[in-house]
């Protein structure tokens, strides 16, 4: 009889052990977005089109009309969307059940990407997952759904993107990337970020998606961007397009022509600076210097804007940090995986502000928002790592640092879900009269239509909602802590 | 050894907030699944209630599961019973008002008087829009004091 080998306690894997906090988390928030009710603006408008027109309808519109957005998979996910839900005539179901299947691929995806190996990441991966929920450019991809929310679209395809190109080469990698590229692009503009991931990616050594992919995905760029700016006569929007805010107020679109007609570039820098300063610094939001302006004119700073503003600017740090103690690296180009993401982050962070130059808002930077926390991960990953061969008190300095950060953004992330019961009690009176908002929008509906409206109204007028303002316990103090944008 | 043991102290810490955010989560979802609800008192208002507080969805949702939109009941703050319109009244808000009215509460006789009596002591900028409605055309003088 063979001696029986001593085999040592089995390894954790952690891995799985991050995949299930990331499922208990996205498990939350699907509980309260549950509660949510399809919005009535930007939504009921939408669904009546998908009710209303073909698919060839719908890719016949976009191309006559000319306009500068060019976005035909937009309107039809949101009819592929209608027609699953009138088949199974279950409309909310439907669309939530989208929602909180995107929401969970995204958080799946990024917790893939952080790749957990040990305690020492699964507990860096925790500050992650929780930031990604805590970041105020996340917010805008759940509360609204138009059915299907863009932003989200947007997010899962950069995540995807990500994650396709973060693997060993395969030959399903690179078409698989082109086909994501071109839902992305002709889903709405920021699809573009996809090409942005992918190239940066290859050219950091992440090269899952090869030189042929790339190709291809420059070519459909290519062949976007002759489609839309010498077909199509659309091409930069006009400032009356969209109200917007610069320095320490908003300005209607009648406004900004007034302010800016002949300073054009001016708004639009501050645009592209705000865009970047706001993921890093979560100020200014949506262009607007609040937390500054609050400083600045000797109010109280309310505490849900420290706490955005300690918690990004720490984080911020933190990765400037990073890179500093990684520097040989970076001089010697012997890019780790850290250095990696964080060069595909600088790109796309570069990307997504450039392109945000007609006007910004917290959605438009979620992209860059998303894998700032996966740049978070590696630079607290780095310091778990190092604080053991810290002198003692400089170890207790940055353990508290650390801790006190890991407390931040949980605490951004758990007064997420005041912030969506508060919606979804908005939401609801929407639902009470849509009526009166049809004749406000001079929208005229057939029977058909109206009887769709009063199919809706009846699903979000039967969930029970809580009047948020008349809560108590936690979701109490969560509205002290959530910064709205 | 002491060095290995810091390190993980410290990783056990910063991921401390972030699991018993998690837990805290595990709880909430199994308590929700016996039909309890701990981050808000999960009790139903009376339509009464719901008017007063000027939720219309609420108001509307009770009407819809048949609700009686005249009957009297009790509302926050006041030992009186008010029908639903009174307490509309109270909520100050014209959109509440044209919810219960929409839902077929009476604004003729005497239903539509205590609703006049309400407004001029609660909301007299109510006044004009119960009047439109069809409320009856009394004075405050004819209101119980």
């Amino acid at each position: 009889m063979a001696p029986q080998a001593t085999a040592g306690p089995r390894p954790i894997p952690w891995h799985l052990v991050s995949y299930g906090f990331a499922l208990i988390v996205v498990a939350g928030l699907s509980y309260f977005l549950w509660r949510m009710p399809l919005q009535v603006s930007d939504n009921v408008a939408l669904i009546m089109i998908a009710q209303a027109r073909s698919v060839r309808e719908i890719i016949g519109t976009e191309l006559r009309t000319g306009s500068w957005q060019m976005r035909p998979l937009l309107q039809l996910s949101v009819n592929l969307a209608f027609e699953i839900a009138d088949a199974l005539g279950a409309y909310f179901l439907t669309f939530k059940g989208i929602q909180i299947a995107q929401l969970s691929a995204l958080l799946l995806m990024f917790t893939r990407l952080l790749r957990v190996a040990n305690a020492r990441d699964f507990a860096a991966a925790c500050v992650a997952v929780v930031a990604v929920v805590g970041m105020h450019t996340f917010y805008s991809t759940i509360y609204e759904m138009y059915p299907i929310n863009t932003y989200m679209t947007i997010l899962v395809c950069c995540a995807l993107a990500l994650v396709l190109a973060d693997g060993p080469p395969s030959w399903w990698r690179d078409p698989a990337a082109v086909a994501l590229f071109v839902f992305a692009l002709f889903t709405v503009e920021t699809g573009v970020l996809v090409w942005v991931i992918i190239v940066s990616a290859f050219i950091v050594g992440l090269r899952g998606v090869t030189i042929r992919g790339v190709a291809g995905l420059t070519a459909v760029l290519c062949i976007y961007l002759a489609v839309k700016f010498f077909w199509l006569t659309g091409g930069v929007p006009a400032l009356d397009q969209v109200s917007a805010s610069f320095g320490f107020r908003s300005y209607s679109q009648q406004e900004l022509v007034e302010n800016f007609s002949d300073r054009r570039l001016t708004f639009y820098a501050a645009n592209v600076a705000s865009s970047l300063l706001t993921v890093l610094f979560a100020e200014p939001r949506a262009g607007w210097w609040r937390f500054t302006q609050v400083v600045v004119t000797g109010q109280p700073v309310p505490l849900a804007m420290w706490l955005y503003v300690v918690t990004s600017t720490a984080s911020t740090l933190l990765i400037a940090w990073f890179v500093w103690v990684r520097r040989q690296a970076w001089r010697r180009l012997e890019l780790g995986r850290g250095e990696q993401l964080l060069a595909v982050f600088v790109a796309v962070l570069g990307a997504n502000a450039a392109m945000s130059f007609p006007y910004t808002k917290d959605a438009i930077m979620s992209p860059t928002g998303l894998l700032f926390p996966l740049v978070l991960f590696g630079a607290l990953r780095e310091a778990l790592g190092r604080i053991g061969s810290a002198s003692r008190p400089l170890g207790i300095v940055a353990a508290c640092f650390l801790v006190l950060l890991s407390f931040g953004w949980t605490l951004r992330a758990a007064s997420v879900p005041q912030a969506l019961l508060r919606t979804a009690y908005y939401y609801q009176q929407q639902w009470v009269h849509v009526d009166q908002w049809q004749i406000d929008q001079g929208l005229h509906y057939d029977g058909a239509q109206l009887a769709l409206i009063d199919r809706l109204r009846t699903e979000a007028l039967l969930k029970e909602v809580p009047d948020v303002d008349r809560v108590n316990g936690w979701m109490r103090w969560a509205g002290f802590l959530f910064d709205r944008p | 050894m002491g060095r290995i043991s810091l390190r993980s102290a410290v990783a056990a810490w910063v991921a401390l907030p972030p699991l018993a955010m998690a837990a805290a989560t595990l709880a909430m979802l199994g308590l929700a699944a016996l039909g309890v609800h701990p981050f808000w008192p999960h009790q139903e208002l009376t339509v009464q209630e719901a008017a007063q507080t000027g939720n219309d969805a609420a108001v509307a949702r009770l009407f819809m599961r048949g609700a009686d939109p005249n009957a009297p009941g009790l509302v926050f703050g006041d030992s009186r019973l008010l029908t639903p319109l009174e307490a509309a009244v109270d909520s100050r808000q014209a959109h509440t008002v044209k919810t219960v009215l929409k839902y077929g509460a009476e604004i003729e006789g005497d239903a539509g008087r205590a609703a006049v009596c309400r407004a001029y002591a609660h909301a007299e900028h109510l006044l004009p829009l119960l009047k439109a409605e069809g409320a009856p055309p009394i004075e405050p003088s004819m209101c119980p004091q």
